[in-house]
Formats: structure tokens, C-alpha cells, sequence
């Protein structure tokens, strides 16, 4: 059981030809919690990967310190830090058994052959590689052979953990057995586990807390929850959910000594933001965040709702996603996640939006970051 | 803008595929969505449409033209492929332009019609760089302009446009091709192997498998009414559950029987007598199922059912949650189109709707109607 601590780590690569730096990650501090799935969670090229490595030992940051405990690990060679690896391809050895496959680290420390013996049977048992032990690795299906590398990489049982994507190149049924198999061997193993992935899919069903990156930038490091209900940046907000967050430029006016939010191009709509008027004066400009599926949209018109034009109705059998045309700027599309109904707006028919105060996060445009969370 | 009418066509492709007596109409101002899993037979139909595969038999019809046997460019057909195949040379104005070159249209003209159209795919800015500084989604569009700027074609063909985008991107960019599609009103025949872009896009939809048509409709229709096992797992939002059962009378009533639970099937459809002890297949659509967390309060005999399970797992899809319910060592999918939080081993009733399921015949795999 060990925590793991980034302390401002960062990582520029150089390339001696042209001279040229590329900043891959920048000022990443975090706690990453024993016994705990951390996720590290962002687009390609965001800095994800780079992170890992720097924390197995692969690749030291250029700035920073890493420290399992209190132990500085930061330029520890890999085998002294007492983490291991699970890549997105498993590396099996073809011509060896499974037995030996998962026998290998144990085998190279010069552990002894009737501990080997056990621990082979215990991890085999725990993973439902029993009945194959004896077969050659050569032919097995993907989904045996993560699962042999899973093995592998928990035989030792190392203190920490990390996953580069494991799962994503496996079929969705294995996928879904090796997930949760995942699961119950990291809390029954008490390692710290760090899982990298640009699916926010995985990073949401099976992380405690998740880190959220783009561009070498940590944006927001916090439960699955919080990171879906109050995004700390604009990234965030649009990169999580299916349709992200709409984001509406809005300004602040104020009017006989309250505070309003008012959404630009559009005269009608208003929120009283006068609890949070001191904060969002401060910004220049204010970006309104509201989540597709929180709008609720009716035909005749209600009091503070926005009218709009539905241009777009797609079902998906359960639910219908819309596109309706409204003044907002920059984007003058609302996306609108609403349920399946008789009642369901047809193309090009005028719509009223509602956006439940509850449901409305306040940003700064410049910066991106979260400002308010509206509620009651 | 024309019909096309494409009658009795048969080419074969080699052994692995032979297009067989393809007849269907797209109509004029109409999406006509090809829907296949690869090598379905999706291209070689677009192909011949736009004249670069020659037909072994049959006949393709654009208004009131026999075009079977013209060559490509005396077609009148615009045609976009997978690969975009920009030239890397040019710049996007130029490559949008391209089309326009043998219509000998003066420079000021070209010049209008490839703005209006870089306008509507939002790639203004980008119409002095070469390909190659753009992003893959602006390529994309790129690709779709030059398909599109051939005002005059009398059809657009556009084989899997979306394919090679990222999710996220794909998702946008579906929505506004539905758009772009009502506003420039073509007659548009559009090929893919994502149901999502079908149901999505299509005011007409045609499923095939290995070179046949096995259905054609609206997309609700074929959603509703899938014809066979492969049609209702092929058209859905989600993987559809298939439990594998049989039908038994018991007293007056008609069961379905499977190994994690029985159901009373008797007001489903006459039909069902027929099948008294048959081997059939059950299908349950994902989005068509809910779960309750509480027991239900005691159930008058009605159409809905309630049956005990335990969450297996589950996963958050973007703003939906899959659920996997274990029923007697049966996982059945369950999507919920909100974000909700289960604990695994927890007790669930699944709840669903006698008119939301599906009966196929085991053997024939063909639907109960």
C-alpha cells in the first residue's frame, strides 16, 4: 500500500535538429490515493502517457519530483520502485505456457520454486487461467492473453499499478469480463492503481478519481461525479458527456441593485446571480454551461425560456437528441438530450428552452475556469 | 435532381461477394442510407451508380435517363469515397474548385460557388492552406464541399463521408450534414456501416447483408419491425440482447420460456400458437428496457414485466449508462440515457414491455409476425 505523489512534474521533450521544445506536460500535481483506481484521462497527444511513464520509471520528468510514500522516486530505475506495467497490447511470451508466462517475474527475482509454485496457482486461480495453464500462450485469444499479462504484472504484487489503455484492444464482451475482473484485483490487492485512457467511458466506470488533461495541462482532478456535474474548466465541460456541455457567451448587468446573467442575443432570459455578483465581476466576459440532457423544452412559451427553431430531431429509440437554432453566440445550436415522446418537437418547428437554474455552471471565458455553481 | 432507380442489378465481386438482384429507388430531394456491416456490398452498389463498376446484369435509371451503361462522366453523379484523396498540391479553394474545371465557368462564378459552399461547412478560413496543415475533420469537410459544389449533378453519391472521423467530432458532423442535407435538397444516396449515421440520416433505409437486400424502409420502421435476427442487430442504437427460448402452452396460456426467466406471451400475436413448443430466440432492446431499484408494488397481470436480477457491472457511456443485469447466469444490457450510479451484486428488477420485444424463429432466424 502506497500513496503516490506528483509534486509539480513536468516534461519537455527536445529535438536537437530544429531546435525546437515541446512542452508534453506541465505542472502536474497530485495525490493518487492507496487502494484506489486513479485516471488519467484526455485526448491523444495530451500528456497522458508521458505521465505514466514518468511514474513507472520508463522516462524521467525533465522537472518536478514523484514520490511513492515519502520515498522520492524520481530517478529510481524502474525495477527499484516496486510498480508495474500493463500495456494496451499484452506482451505474452508465445512459446512459453501460461504457467511459465505468469511464473516469469518470480523467476528473475530467484524467488523459490515451491513459493513460485504457489503464487502461479493463487494468481491463476483468481483470474480463471486454471484449466490452461499448461498450453502454450501462441493462439490464445486476446482477451486470455491480457489477461495472462495481468497476471504477470500482479504475481509480484507490486505496490503500484499502472494501466496504459489495457482494455482497448480487446472485443467488448472480454472487455467487459476483464473490467471487472480489474476491479476486484485492485481492491483485493491493496495496490495503487493509475489507468491512462482517452476513453472517458472506462475512466468513468472504473476510477475513483480521474485527471482530466489537454494539452500537457492537468484541468481537473476529481471524482467521476463532480467531474460530469461541475467541470472545473470549458474543456472539460465540452470533452465529458455525449453531447458535452452547451456553452453560451453571457454577460453581467446589473439593475436596480441585483445582479443578472443575461445570455447575449437573446433579451429575455435572465438569472439572478447576485449572491455571486462579486466573482463575476471579476470576469470579463461569462460563459454559461448547461448539459443537453438538463434542458427541458416546451412547446407553448414559459417565463424566462428561449425561443428557438428545431433543425435537427435524431431518435435513439429511448431518447431523441435536437438541434435547435437559437441567437446564442458563439454557437448559435443548443444541443437538447430529452426522452422519447408523442410530445416531440418536429423539424422546423418553434421550441421554448428552459434551463433549470440547479443545472447552470458559470465560467470565465478567458481563462475556461469554473466559476459559480448555480443553486436554488 | 433526379430519381434514381436501380432494377434487378447483379454483379459479381468475386467469391466472397456477388451482389444479387438489387432493385430499390432513391427518391428525388431524399437520403437513401446503404447500411451494411464491411463488405456488405454498400460500395460496389455505389460504384455502380456512378459508372465505375460495370453491371453483369440489370439495369440503374437516373430520371428518366437508362445511365446503365454511360460512362462516369456522362452521368451527371457527384461522388465521394472513404479515402478523401485531396491533392495535396492545391490548396483547399483549388480542390473544391476542382469539380467545376470541365463545366468552363467564369473564375468569378467558380469563385461564388465554392465560398457558398465553404460557408456552409464552415471551412472559410481555411480556403488558402494546403490539405496537409489541416485537421482531419477539416479535411473531411473539405472533401464533402468539392463532392457538393457540383451544383448541376443531377445526383451525390457519398461513401462512408463520416467513417474516418473521431467519435466526438463524427457525432457533430453528423448533425450537420442533416442540415446541410435540407438545405441544398438533393437526391442523395449515402452509404455506411454505422446504424447511428443510418437511423440518423435516412429518410429511406436499406439493409443488406453479403450483397442482398434484406430490408428496406424508414428508419423507424426497420427499427421497429426488423425482418430477421441480423436486421434487429445490425439497426439499433445498441447491442440488442438475444436470449434463446421456447414457446410452451401451459393451461390457456402461452410461455415463453428461457433459462433465466419465463414470460407470458399469449396477447403478443396470434402467431405465436404456431410456434408451441419451437425453439425461438428472444430479442430485447438496450434502450427499450428500464430497471427498476425497488420492488414493484404487487403487478395486476399486465404487458409490463418485472423480473429479479442482480447488476453485473455497469459502464457510463458519454451521458448514458449501460447496465449489465444478471438474470439466472444471463447478462442482459439495459441502457439508461442518464448517468446513474449502480453498486455490483446489487438487486434490480428489469422492467420492459410486452410490444417491445422481438420472437424469431430459431432456426430460420426470421421475425415471429
Amino acid at each position: 500500500m502506497v500513496k503516490v505523489v506528483l509534486e509539480n512534474v513536468g516534461k519537455v521533450f527536445k529535438s536537437s535538429k530544429e531546435a525546437k521544445e515541446t512542452i508534453a506536460v506541465k505542472g502536474f500535481t497530485a495525490e493518487f490515493p492507496s487502494n484506489k483506481v486513479v485516471g488519467i484521462l484526455g485526448p491523444s497527444g495530451c500528456g497522458k502517457t508521458t505521465t505514466l511513464r514518468a511514474i513507472a520509471g520508463l522516462d524521467p520528468p525533465s522537472e518536478g519530483k514523484i514520490y511513492f510514500d515519502d520515498k522520492d522516486v524520481t530517478y529510481l530505475p524502474p525495477i527499484e520502485r516496486d510498480a508495474a506495467l500493463l500495456f494496451q497490447f499484452a506482451v505474452v511470451y508465445d512459446n512459453m505456457t501460461v504457467f511459465d508466462n505468469l511464473a516469469f517475474p518470480l523467476m528473475v527475482k530467484g524467488v523459490e520454486k515451491e513459493e513460485i509454485n504457489k503464487r502461479v496457482k493463487e494468481t491463476a486461480e483468481f483470474l480463471g487461467l486454471s484449466n490452461i495453464l499448461k498450453k502454450k500462450a501462441k493462439g490464445l485469444p486476446a482477451g486470455i492473453n491480457q489477461k495472462i499479462a495481468l497476471g504477470r504484472a500482479i504475481i509480484r504484487k507490486p505496490k503500484v499499478l499502472l494501466l496504459d489503455e489495457p482494455l482497448s484492444s480487446l472485443d467488448p464482451e472480454s472487455r467487459l469480463y476483464l473490467r471487472r475482473e480489474l476491479k476486484n484485483v485492485i481492491r483485493s490487492m491493496e495496490t495503487t492503481a493509475v489507468y491512462v485512457t482517452h476513453d472517458q467511458s472506462e475512466a468513468m466506470t472504473l476510477c475513483d478519481k480521474i485527471a482530466v488533461m489537454n494539452e500537457g495541462k492537468v484541468h481537473q482532478y476529481d471524482t467521476p461525479e463532480n467531474i460530469y456535474m461541475n467541470p472545473a474548466t470549458t474543456f472539460v465541460a465540452w470533452f465529458i458527456g455525449e453531447p458535452g456541455m452547451n456553452l453560451i457567451d453571457c454577460s453581467l448587468e446589473e439593475s436596480e441593485g441585483k445582479y443578472y446573467i443575461k445570455i447575449d442575443g437573446v433579451s429575455d432570459v435572465s438569472f439572478d446571480v447576485s449572491k455571486w455578483s462579486d466573482i463575476l465581476k471579476k470576469s470579463e466576459k461569462i460563459v454559461l454551461g448547461i448539459r443537453p440532457e438538463f434542458i427541458t423544452i416546451t412547446k407553448a412559451y414559459k417565463k424566462n425560456s428561449m425561443k428557438g427553431k428545431c433543425l435537427v430531431v435524431e431518435s435513439f429509440g429511448s431518447f431523441a437528441l435536437l438541434d435547435i437554432l437559437t441567437n446564442c453566440s458563439p454557437n448559435n445550436i443548443i444541443k437538447v438530450k430529452t426522452p422519447l415522446s408523442d410530445d416531440l418537437p418536429k423539424v422546423d418547428e418553434d421550441i421554448y428552452l428552459k434551463f433549470p437554474t440547479e443545472y447552470i455552471r458559470l465560467f470565465d471565458k478567458k481563462s475556461g475556469e469554473l466559476r459559480v455553481v448555480m443553486t436554488e | 435532381m433526379a430519381k434514381l432507380v436501380v432494377e434487378n442489378v447483379t454483379k459479381k465481386y468475386g467469391p466472397a461477394l456477388t451482389l444479387e438482384k438489387i432493385s430499390f429507388t432513391a427518391e428525388e430531394g431524399q437520403i437513401t442510407v446503404l447500411l451494411s456491416p464491411p463488405n456488405g456490398g454498400k460500395t460496389g452498389i455505389c460504384k455502380i451508380v456512378a459508372g465505375l463498376d460495370e453491371v453483369d446484369s440489370g439495369k440503374v435509371y437516373l430520371g428518366d435517363r437508362d445511365i446503365t451503361n454511360l460512362e462516369p462522366k456522362e452521368r451527371n453523379v457527384s461522388m465521394m469515397f472513404q479515402k478523401l484523396a485531396l491533392y495535396p498540391n492545391m490548396n483547399v479553394f483549388e480542390n473544391i474548385a476542382s469539380p467545376l474545371k470541365a463545366r468552363h465557368l467564369p473564375p468569378s462564378e467558380v469563385k461564388k460557388q465554392v465560398e457558398a459552399i465553404a460557408n456552409k461547412l464552415k471551412i472559410s478560413h481555411t480556403l488558402y492552406r494546403k490539405p496537409g496543415t489541416l485537421s482531419g475533420g477539416e479535411r473531411q469537410r473539405v472533401a464533402l464541399s468539392r463532392a457538393l459544389v457540383k451544383s448541376d449533378a443531377e445526383l451525390y453519391i457519398l461513401d462512408e463521408p463520416l467513417t474516418n472521423l473521431d467519435a466526438k467530432i463524427r457525432a457533430s458532423m453528423r448533425a450537420e450534414f442533416k442540415i446541410l442535407q435540407k438545405e441544398i435538397n438533393q437526391t442523395m444516396l449515402y452509404a455506411t456501416p454505422d446504424p447511428i449515421e443510418a437511423l440518423s440520416l435516412a429518410d429511406k433505409l436499406i439493409v443488406l447483408d453479403r450483397g442482398k437486400i434484406v430490408q428496406q424502409g424508414t428508419p423507424e420502421d426497420i427499427y421497429r419491425n426488423s425482418v430477421n435476427k441480423f436486421v434487429a442487430t445490425l439497426v439499433g442504437y445498441y447491442p440488442i440482447n438475444l436470449i434463446e427460448g421456447s414457446i410452451i402452452e401451459r393451461g390457456k396460456k402461452i410461455i415463453l420460456q428461457t433459462d433465466a426467466f419465463e414470460i407470458e406471451i399469449s396477447k403478443l400475436r396470434n402467431s405465436v400458437k404456431d410456434y408451441i413448443n419451437s425453439k425461438v430466440t428472444l430479442g430485447l432492446r438496450p434502450e427499450l428496457l428500464n430497471i427498476a431499484k425497488t420492488e414493484p408494488k404487487t403487478q395486476e397481470p399486465s404487458d409490463l414485466f418485472y423480473i429479479k436480477g442482480d447488476v453485473f457491472e455497469f459502464e457510463i457511456r458519454g451521458s448514458d449508462t449501460v447496465v449489465y443485469v444478471k438474470i439466472n447466469d444471463q447478462i442482459i444490457r439495459v441502457l439508461e440515457s442518464k448517468i446513474t450510479k449502480y453498486d455490483t451484486g446489487m438487486t434490480v428488477w428489469l422492467q420492459f414491455n410486452l410490444k417491445d420485444i422481438y420472437l424469431f424463429d430459431a432456426a430460420s432466424e426470421q421475425l415471429i409476425r
